[in-house]
C-alpha cells in the first residue's frame, strides 16, 4: 500500500505549510479538574434523567445525541450511522484509515531516524578519533580521516532522507486528519437537518414497552417496616448509591480517549488509568451499604430460605454480630489509615500525582454507611420479632 | 489474646464456622470479613487487625479490576439495546428448519452473547423470557429446553470478555489477555458440545425437538437478509477482542471502547436515554460492589489463614496423599465442585486460587494415558511457570461452569426459576441441568487430558 501513497505523501509535504501534521494531545488533567469531575457529573447526570423522565424521551433520534457522536466518534463517521445516512460515513471510515496508514508509516521512519541518529554520532566520534591522530601525525591516519569523513556524510544524507521521509508521512496524517476535521465542521451545521429529515422518515408509532427485568431483592415483610431513623439510612444509602453509580459513565468517557490519544495521537496520557481505577476504588467502598439496601451481597440459602421470617430475623440477629465485628474493625482500622495519609497530605507516586488519601478516606466511610444499614436491619428484625408491621410503623 | 493452635485444628476451626454462619445466612462478605477479625483477635491482638485495610487497600487500586464494572456496565446496556431478543430471534430463524434448531439457536445466541458480556445473569434472564417461551409453544421437551438456556448462559463467564478471568487474573497475578485467549477453545468446545447434545437427541427423538413447520421457515434470499441484523453485535465483538488480542488496548480499555460501542448500539436502536443509562449503571454498581466486597471480606479471611501457613498445610496434606500430580489435581476439582454446590463463584475464586495455584506450580505435569503434558519441551522455568498458570486458570474456570448449573445452588437454577412460567417446576429445572452438568465435566476432562485445547491458540497469537 505504501508505494501508492508514498509518492502522494510526497507531494503533500511539498505543497503543504509545515504546521500541517496531526494535533498535538499532549494534554494533563489538572488535579482540581478531575476532583470537581467526579464531584459534579453525578449531579448533571441526575440533573438530566429527571428532566428526560418528564420528558419521557429516548425512542427517537436526539440532537445532543448525535452532536455527542459527532464529537466523540465523529472521525469515523458515527454520527452518520446513528441518523441513518451512513454512506457519506463510508468517507469518514476511509479517510480515517488513511491517517492510520500515515501513522504507521512515520512511526517506521521515526525509528529510522534514531536509528541514523545514533549511526551520525559513532560516525562523528571516529571521523573525530581519526582527525587527532592524523594532527598527531600517525601514517595513514590522514587517508582513514577522509574516508570516516566520507561514511559521515554519508550517514548524514541518510538521516535527511529519513527525516524528510518522516516530515512527509506526518504532512500525510495531518492533511487527512485537518480533512476529516472540515468535514466534521460541516457535518456539524448539517446536522439538524440530518435530524429532522431522520425523525420525519422514523414515524413516532406506537411506543414500544421495553421492559428489563430486575433481580430485585425478594419481598419480605421485615423491610417494610420504617422509623425515622431506618428512613433515613436507606435514604442516606439510596442516595450515595445513585451518586457513585453515574462514575461508571466518567470511565467509558475517558478510557475511550485514553486508546485513542494512545493510538491515534501517540500521546499516551499519565491520568487516564490511575485517575479511573482510584475512583472505582472509591466507588466500590461507597456502595457497600446501597448494596446491603438492595439485598445484593449473596447469601447461601440453601437452609435459610426455607424459614419462616420469625426464625430468619432472630437468626439474622445474632449473626449480625460477626457483622458488626466486620465493619467496626474496617472502621476503625481504615480511619486510622486514612488519617495517616490525610497528616501527610499523601499523594500517589506517579507522575500525576493526585491526591491519596481521599480514595484512603472511602474505607472508614463506606464501613460507617454499611454499619448504618446493618443498624436499621438490626432495628427492623427486633422490631418485626416484638410484632411491628409495616402497616402499624406508618400509621 | 495471643492463642496458639495447631494448623490442622484451625482449618477444622475456620472453615467450620464459616459453613455454620453461612448456613444460617450471613452475606459471604460479611461471614468472611467477621471470621477473619475475630480469628486476627484471637490468635494474634488488636493491633493485627490493621492488616485489614492493607489487605483491602490493594485491591481498591488495583488498574485490572476496574474492567469487572465496565464489562458488566456493557452487558447492561447491551442488554437494555434489545441485542439479546435480536440476536435470538435471528438465529432462530436460520436454524428454525432444522430439528432442535430451537434449542441449538438458544446455545449458538448465547455463544455469540457470551463474546460480548463477561457475566451470566443477562443472558440467562433474557433467554429465559424469549427463548424458554419460544421453545414451549413448538413442543419442545422442557427439560430440553430449559438445559439449552441453562448450559448457553453459563458460557458467558468463559468465553472472553470475561469478569470470572479478569479477577482470576488478579488473584493468581497473571496476564488476563493469555486467560482470554485461552479460553476461545474450550468455551467454543463446550459450546459445540451442547449443540452436539441437543441435536442427536432431537434426531434420535423429534417429539423432543421438532424442526419448525415449513410455514414458518424461511427462504436463504430472507436468511441473508437477517444476517444483517446482527452486523452490529458481530462488529462489537471484532472491537473487542480485537483491540485485546492485537494489543492496540488493555482489556480495561477494551472494556471502556466495548461500553462505549454499547451506546451507539443502544442508540442505534433507539434505546439510548438518561433514564436506561441510570439503570445500567446502578445495575452494574450492585453487581460490582457485592464481588469486590466479597473480595474485601474474604481477602481478611484467607490472608490470616495463609499467615498462619494453611498453604503449606494443604500442600503438604495434599502431596501426603502421594497420588500424583494428576490425583491432586482431581481431588482440587472434586472440591471446587463441592465448593461450587454452595458457594457462589467469586466466593470459591478467593478462598481457593490463592491456596491451589502455588500447589499446581510446585508439581510437574508429564500427560496422562501416554499423552503430552501442558508443558512438554519447554525448558525456560519462567515459560514453564506461565504455562501452568495459564492451563490451570482455564481448567479453573472450565470447572467453574459446572458451580452455575450445580444443584442446590447454582446461579443459573436460580435465574431461570425467576422468569421461567410457573409449570416449570424448580425440580424440572435441577434435571434438566443434569445433562449439561455431564457434558460440561467431560469437558473439564478434555482440556486436562488435552492441553493444546488451551495452550494451542495463545501460542499461535502471541508466538
Amino acid at each position: 500500500m505504501s508505494e501508492i501513497t508514498a509518492p502522494l505523501a510526497k507531494a503533500l509535504h511539498a505543497i503543504l505549510p509545515s504546521w500541517v501534521v496531526l494535533p498535538n494531545m499532549t494534554f494533563v488533567l489538572p488535579h482540581w479538574i478531575y476532583w470537581s469531575g467526579i464531584i459534579l457529573f453525578p449531579l448533571v447526570a441526575a440533573f438530566l434523567v429527571h428532566r428526560a423522565e418528564k420528558a419521557r424521551t429516548g425512542q427517537r433520534v436526539s440532537l445532543p445525541v448525535a452532536y455527542m457522536f459527532l464529537i466523540a466518534s465523529g472521525f469515523v463517521g458515527l454520527h452518520r450511522f446513528y441518523l441513518r445516512a451512513g454512506k457519506m460515513a463510508v468517507v469518514f471510515i476511509a479517510l480515517f484509515f488513511l491517517v492510520l496508514h500515515g501513522n504507521d508509516q512515520g512511526a517506521a521512519e521515526r525509528e529510522a531516524v534514531s536509528k541514523r541518529q545514533n549511526d551520525l554520532k559513532i560516525a562523528a566520534f571516529e571521523r573525530d578519533h581519526f582527525k587527532t591522530r592524523a594532527e598527531q601525525g600517525y601514517d595513514g591516519a590522514n587517508a582513514q580521516a577522509a574516508k570516516a569523513e566520507a561514511t559521515l556524510k554519508a550517514v548524514e544524507a541518510r538521516l535527511a532522507a529519513a527525516r524528510l521521509e518522516r516530515a512527509q508521512w506526518n504532512a500525510f496524517s495531518g492533511f487527512f486528519s485537518y480533512l476529516i476535521f472540515i468535514l466534521l465542521v460541516i457535518d456539524a451545521c448539517l446536522l439538524p437537518r440530518l435530524h429532522r429529515a431522520c425523525l420525519e422518515r422514523e414515524p413516532p408509532g406506537e411506543e414500544k414497552e421495553f421492559e428489563v427485568m430486575e433481580r430485585g431483592p425478594k419481598p419480605d415483610p421485615r423491610r417494610d417496616i420504617q422509623v425515622p431513623f431506618t428512613l433515613w439510612v436507606d435514604r442516606i444509602n439510596d442516595w450515595t448509591g445513585t451518586y457513585v453509580a453515574y462514575w461508571a459513565v466518567i470511565a467509558v468517557f475517558i478510557y475511550y480517549y485514553e486508546v485513542l490519544a494512545r493510538y491515534v495521537f501517540n500521546a499516551p496520557t499519565n491520568w487516564a488509568h490511575e485517575g479511573m481505577f482510584l475512583m472505582f476504588g472509591m466507588q466500590y467502598l461507597l456502595a457497600g451499604g446501597f448494596a446491603y439496601l438492595n439485598e445484593s451481597h449473596v447469601r447461601v440459602d440453601v437452609l435459610y430460605e426455607k424459614r419462616s421470617f420469625r426464625t430468619k430475623a432472630i437468626i439474622d440477629i445474632i449473626t449480625s454480630v460477626f457483622f458488626f465485628i466486620f465493619v467496626l474493625a474496617l472502621f476503625w482500622t481504615g480511619l486510622v489509615f486514612a488519617l495517616d495519609a490525610i497528616e501527610v497530605q499523601e499523594t500517589t507516586l506517579n507522575e500525576w500525582g493526585i491526591q491519596y488519601w481521599p480514595v484512603k478516606l472511602a474505607i472508614p466511610i463506606g464501613a460507617f454507611l454499611l454499619m448504618l444499614q446493618g443498624i436499621a436491619k438490626l432495628i427492623r428484625d427486633i422490631l418485626y420479632l416484638r410484632g411491628v408491621r409495616a402497616t402499624d410503623a406508618t400509621a | 489474646m495471643g492463642w496458639e493452635i495447631d494448623i490442622a485444628w484451625l482449618t477444622v476451626l475456620m472453615f467450620g464456622s464459616l459453613a455454620i454462619l453461612l448456613m444460617a445466612g450471613l452475606p459471604l462478605a460479611f461471614v468472611t470479613g467477621g471470621l477473619g477479625c475475630i480469628f486476627l483477635f484471637l490468635f494474634g491482638d488488636l493491633n493485627n487487625l490493621h492488616l485489614l485495610p492493607s489487605r483491602i487497600f490493594p485491591f481498591m487500586t488495583d488498574y485490572q479490576l476496574s474492567a469487572i464494572p465496565l464489562f458488566i456496565f456493557m452487558a447492561a446496556m447491551l442488554e437494555r439495546a434489545g441485542i439479546i431478543e435480536e440476536l435470538f430471534d435471528v438465529v432462530y430463524r436460520l436454524l428454525g428448519g432444522l430439528k432442535g434448531g430451537l434449542a441449538s439457536a438458544t446455545i449458538i445466541a448465547s455463544t455469540i452473547l457470551a463474546a460480548m458480556v463477561g457475566v451470566i445473569g443477562a443472558a440467562e434472564v433474557t433467554m429465559g423470557l424469549i427463548a424458554l417461551p419460544a421453545m414451549l409453544r413448538h413442543r419442545y421437551e422442557p427439560k430440553l429446553a430449559c438445559g439449552s438456556i441453562l448450559a448457553g448462559g453459563t458460557l458467558g463467564i468463559l468465553i472472553p470478555p470475561s469478569i470470572l478471568a479478569i479477577l482470576f487474573a488478579v488473584v493468581a497475578e497473571q496476564s488476563v489477555g493469555d486467560l482470554f485467549i485461552g479460553c476461545v477453545i474450550p468455551g467454543l468446545l463446550l459450546s459445540g458440545l451442547f449443540i452436539l447434545y441437543v441435536t442427536a437427541r432431537s434426531y434420535l427423538n423429534p417429539t423432543m425437538g421438532p424442526g419448525l413447520p415449513p410455514e414458518e421457515r424461511v427462504d436463504i434470499k430472507e436468511k441473508i437478509r437477517l444476517l444483517r441484523g446482527i452486523i452490529a453485535p458481530i462488529l462489537l465483538i471484532v472491537l473487542v477482542l480485537g483491540v485485546i488480542f492485537t494489543g492496540i488496548a488493555t482489556p480495561v480499555e477494551a472494556a471502556g471502547i466495548g461500553t462505549f460501542g454499547a451506546f451507539f448500539v443502544a442508540a442505534i436502536h433507539r434505546r439510548l436515554s438518561w433514564q436506561g443509562t441510570k439503570e445500567a449503571a446502578i445495575t452494574t454498581l450492585k453487581a460490582s460492589s457485592m464481588v469486590l466486597w466479597i473480595i474485601f471480606g474474604a481477602s481478611v479471611f484467607v490472608g490470616f489463614y495463609s499467615l498462619n501457613g494453611g498453604r503449606e498445610f494443604v500442600a503438604e496434606t495434599l502431596i501426603g496423599t502421594g497420588l500424583g500430580p494428576y490425583g491432586i489435581l482431581v481431588i482440587m476439582m472434586i472440591i471446587l465442585i463441592v465448593l461450587g454446590m454452595f458457594l457462589d463463584w467469586v466466593g470459591i475464586l478467593l478462598l481457593a486460587v490463592p491456596i491451589f495455584v502455588p500447589i499446581m506450580l510446585q508439581l510437574e505435569f508429564n500427560g496422562v494415558f501416554g499423552l503430552p503434558g501442558p508443558t512438554e519441551g519447554i525448558t525456560d522455568p519462567q515459560k514453564i511457570k506461565e504455562t501452568m498458570q495459564l492451563w490451570f486458570g482455564v481448567v479453573y474456570m472450565v470447572n467453574m461452569q459446572m458451580s452455575f448449573l450445580s444443584p442446590p445452588f447454582g446461579y443459573a437454577l436460580f435465574y431461570l426459576k425467576s422468569v421461567a412460567p410457573p409449570d416449570i417446576t424448580m425440580a424440572m429445572i435441577f434435571r434438566a441441568a443434569v445433562p449439561f452438568l455431564i457434558i460440561q465435566a467431560i469437558g473439564l476432562a478434555l482440556v486436562i487430558i488435552f492441553p493444546q485445547l488451551i495452550l494451542w491458540l495463545p501460542r499461535m497469537v502471541y508466538g
